[in-house]
């Protein structure tokens, strides 16, 4: 079934929708291999925890097997598939222990001149990103998403790793496109704040 | 753009003005008009350039978030799990 398999890799998304409509199993499967990787990490990030990662993995998926026949030709899989993953995650935090803060403000976000002044911006800008991300940025970058309130986390994580654009994370998460441009600038904000010190006298220590 | 929430900034924009549209401005949703205008702005102050290009690293360093391959324990449980969907539904079938 080698021919097979390498036929449906061919197929984008919604080609594979209209087989896994008709019942073809292995269509739904190329689906889930295109997009447990991703829904996996998001899952990681949204839920703070492997094991309830995975419950939603499941989740979504078997959600989507269900449903499959309700979804419509004119729609993109993904933006659906998302939205599904979108519900699992909010089940999910509801049963969690884990509680970020869930709010933002403006004021506490924007640098005030002090702040500005610190950055050595010259030295840093001309770094080449792979060069920039060692263990402790990474960390820190981990960190702040983590610590983001889950409505802002999930829209920096759909628009800015996902690539979603604003209109379709508003469709995923159910927001208009201001409440999504809202949200992504203070998540935005958030976490270059949070980063800040590396933004500072890099000097040698990057090289 | 009006739905989107644009602000309407002057052309000769304040430091305040500037971080209120940072966003639109960075995902190129601004006229080419108004980013000159932060251009013009940035230029003569050393704070928001500071401030546009730390912002700017930041995103970069989301968006290149490595992607982590899906642990083969997650994945063997997920698709058992997919199997017993497909059996239950094969059966009505
Ligand atoms: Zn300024």
């Amino acid at each position: 079934m080698e021919g097979n398999d390498a036929m449906l890799a061919k197929l984008q998304d919604n080609e594979l929708v209209t087989r896994a409509q008709q019942g073809r199993h292995d269509a739904f499967e190329e689906l889930v291999s295109r997009y447990a990787g991703r829904l996996y990490s998001m899952g990681r990030r949204m839920c703070g925890n492997d094991d309830d990662a995975k419950d939603m993995l499941q989740e979504t998926f078997m959600a989507a097997f269900k449903g499959i026949d309700g979804f419509r030709a004119e729609a993109k899989f993904s933006v659906w598939l998302f939205q599904i993953a979108k519900h699992a995650c909010m089940r999910m935090r509801r049963k969690s222990t884990f509680a970020p803060r869930e709010t933002l403000s403006l004021e506490e976000l924007v640098p005030n001149e002090e702040e500005l002044k610190t950055l050595s911006v010259a030295d840093w800008r001309r770094t080449p990103i792979d060069k920039l991300l060692n263990k402790e940025l990474q960390g820190a970058l981990d960190e702040a998403i983590q610590v983001l309130p889950p409505d802002h986390r999930m829209v920096l994580l759909l628009r800015d790793v996902e690539g979603f654009s604003a209109e379709e994370t508003g469709q995923i998460v159910g927001a208009s496109i201001s409440a999504v441009k809202s949200r992504l600038h203070r998540a935005r904000l958030f976490t270059r704040k949070h980063l800040h010190h590396f933004y500072q006298d890099q000097g040698s220590s990057h090289v | 753009m009006s739905e989107s929430g644009m602000k309407n900034i002057s052309s000769d924009p304040t430091c305040e003005e500037i971080f209120t549209v940072l966003s639109e401005y960075i995902d190129g949703e601004l006229s080419k008009e108004l980013c000159e205008a932060i251009e013009a702005h940035n230029g003569n102050c050393p704070p928001c350039q500071a401030f546009v290009e730390t912002y700017t690293k930041t995103i970069e360093l989301v968006r290149t978030q490595p992607a982590e391959p899906l642990p083969s324990a997650v994945k063997d449980e997920l698709s058992a799990a997919l199997k017993r969907c497909q059996d239950a539904l094969d059966q009505t079938r």
